[in-house]
């Protein structure tokens, strides 16, 4: 009787969660597909197959610059995802283990930070850029990005390294280690996956982020892949194919490392909330 | 030398007064063992000898140098944590020379040491190992080894084996004992076990409530206890402790009775010290007796057995007893126990008849210390 129950609700959760999954994988399945398909077949059979397998559109779209794209993309992304990992993991040490009510407040106050939205803030970060003359160097990305990901990722390692065992940092402090020797010897070797899903939290969103990269670049030899992405649509009005391969050139990596790490992305998640 | 010396040490979590100072000096050599309930400070005692937690008045010397502002590391001490806290990123040799790489020595005096501390403990295969790879037994070896290798002047442990199954922690209780002999070094050691506390200390401090209450050879305390406290908290089951009252003075002894009951009927000993408050008749006084002191002697007690416990070698009795309420014991309230030194086939429900002898009895005065000692263990 329970048994049936609880394969009925199973069944039910499934279909959920299959229906959900074909939501998101449609229209990544057609972006693929209508990659290897000629302009006039796009248009004149738009739900068959494609008639022959050429990388024509790849060609066309690499053509644009797609792989400077990539590699500027790669380039604000690692040095984004370097200072936020970097800053996050100092903050948070020093907020979980700061004694009194002082580290709680600051905190709470980068969890508020959390809540302000980036269009709410778009206008001065602009200015503040442009007034610093920055604006077209990668630098005008990397600041703000970072400023970005740092509350989410202090919140992941706060979680962290409050449920860090305590006995460890004492025997190394026993063994002789200060503070930062503690943090880097010890406490950093064992935050593998705080840390790796950190990074790939904050890559996935740099990865894709468009606003910023909009306003800040508009020299193409540094704009970043979804605004090169952008220069595909307007350069080949009808060549909806290579927009296609472009955009799947753009997803591809992302979706590789998404589902080699996928295991510390869910994790890290589940111990969020302290 | 390498002894310890604490001195008036007093410490405070907020305004909880968690050591309300302590006075303590370890000889060199010396196997101490801190006992006491939870929450008395014990742990706490040792963190601040190992400099991980602070004082707020008072001094810590190890061999006759102040270390009370000292970093832990620089102190002598290495400390044997109760859950190993062993890098888990490291291998069993990582571990244990991780301490004197941070100290700045070369390769060849770390290897020699490790291969040394591996030899004593037994664990030179697993040296290449994750602690993950180990089991409880060898994860707590391997701690000890780390401290064995920063050869230090104190050796803390704190409830080292309290992780561990009841066999290995036999195992392990005797080892360390043999490893204390080899090293011939100080050690103190934390325990809320007192088997461990009696078979293992050459001396026992006991705290309560952030005092030392207490402070001798095991055996010492055992027989000897200054107050009804320590007399309660060492020995298993725990001494029967009545109240009564003193009725008349006799002598070098006082007559006592039973506020409930009348008079019990015997005379005890009593040690009154010169200026020491007298014990006058009216008085209230207890009187406790151990469960293995029962057995013969001039006085009997009827016992109606409620539970009885044959374990084999000795048997507990735990029952009422018509003309004695105890007020304290391992039983329920009220109950006495009783321990004899062979198997009985009793029932609960059973009457016994018990006999002691007035020499067995420790006497407490009002403010529970102990005015007379039981001159017949």
């Amino acid at each position: 009787m329970n048994d049936r129950r609880f394969r009925a609700t199973s069944l039910v959760l499934y279909g959920f969660v299959g229906l959900f999954s074909l939501i998101v994988l449609i229209p990544l399945a057609y972006m693929l597909v209508a990659a290897f398909k000629t302009r006039a077949e796009i248009f004149m059979k738009p739900l068959a197959p494609p008639s022959s397998l050429s990388f024509e559109s790849f060609e066309r779209a690499w053509g644009v610059g797609v792989g400077s794209f990539i590699a500027n993309s790669l380039l604000v992304t690692f040095l984004s995802v370097v200072v936020i990992v970097v800053i996050s993991g100092l903050a948070a040490y020093a907020l979980t283990r700061l004694e009194g009510r002082g580290g709680r407040l600051v905190y709470l106050l980068i969890v508020a930070g959390f809540a302000i939205p980036v269009q709410a803030v778009l206008v001065p970060v602009f200015q503040t850029m442009s007034a610093a003359g920055l604006l077209n160097s990668r630098l005008a990305l990397v600041m703000p990005y970072a400023a970005y990901g740092i509350p989410f990722t202090v919140i992941l390692f706060y979680a962290f390294f409050l449920d860090f065992p305590r006995e460890l940092e004492e025997a190394a402090r026993l063994d002789g280690c200060n503070r930062f020797q503690t943090f880097t010897r010890v406490i950093l070797p064992l935050s593998g996956p705080a840390i790796a899903s950190a990074a790939i939290f904050q890559s996935v969103f740099i990865w894709n982020e468009f606003i910023l990269a909009l306003l800040m670049l508009t020299r193409p030899a540094l704009k970043t892949l979804p605004v090169g992405i952008l220069e595909l649509q307007g350069e080949f009005t009808s060549d909806w194919p290579a927009v296609m391969a472009g955009l799947s050139l753009a997803t591809l990596p992302l979706l590789v490392v998404f589902v080699l790490a996928q295991k510390y992305f869910v994790r890290s998640l589940a111990g969020l909330g302290k | 030398m390498s002894g310890l010396d604490i001195e008036g040490v007093r410490k405070f979590y907020g305004r909880t007064e968690v050591l309300k100072g302590i006075d303590l000096s370890i000889a060199d050599g010396e196997f101490t063992v801190l006992v006491g309930p939870s929450g008395c400070g014990k742990s706490t005692l040792l963190r601040v000898i190992a400099g991980l937690e602070g004082v707020d008045h008072g001094r810590v010397s190890v061999g006759g140098r102040d270390v009370t502002g000292a970093e832990p590391a620089e102190r002598g001490v290495a400390m044997v944590f109760q859950n190993y806290a062993l890098y888990p990123h490291m291998t069993v040799s990582g571990n244990m020379g991780f301490g004197l790489k941070m100290a700045g020595q070369e390769p060849g005096p770390i290897t020699r040491a490790i291969e040394r501390a591996a030899g004593i403990l037994g664990i030179g295969t697993h040296l290449d190992k994750r602690p993950a790879a180990l089991s409880g037994g060898q994860k707590q070896r391997v701690a000890i080894g780390r401290a064995i290798t920063r050869s230090p002047e104190v050796f803390l442990f704190d409830e080292p084996l309290s992780n561990l199954d009841a066999a290995l922690r036999t195992r392990m209780r005797v080892e360390l004992g043999r490893l204390h002999d080899e090293l011939d070094a100080t050690m103190v050691y934390v325990t809320h076990d007192q088997v461990e506390a009696m078979t293992m200390a050459d001396r026992i401090v006991v705290l309560s409530d952030g005092r030392v209450e207490q402070v001798g050879a095991p055996l010492e305390l055992y027989h000897r206890p200054v107050n009804r406290f320590v007399a309660g908290f060492l020995g298993s089951p725990r001494m029967n402790v009545v109240d009564a009252v003193v009725l008349r003075r006799e002598g070098v002894g006082v007559h006592v009775d039973h506020p409930a009951l009348g008079t019990l009927g015997f005379r005890v000993d009593v040690d009154i010290p010169p200026g020491g408050a007298a014990l006058e008749p009216g008085e209230p006084v207890a009187l406790g007796i151990r469960p293995e002191a029962f057995g013969e002697g001039e006085q009997t007690l009827e016992i109606t057995a409620r539970v009885v416990e044959n374990l084999g070698r000795e048997t507990l009795l735990y029952g009422t007893a018509d003309t004695l309420v105890s007020s304290e014991s391992d039983a329920s309230e009220g109950d006495v126990v009783v321990q004899l030194p062979r198997q009985e086939t009793m029932r609960p429900g059973e009457r016994r008849r018990v006999a002691f002898s007035a020499d067995s009895l420790c006497l407490f005065d009002r403010d529970g210390l102990t005015r007379s000692f039981a001159r017949r263990p």
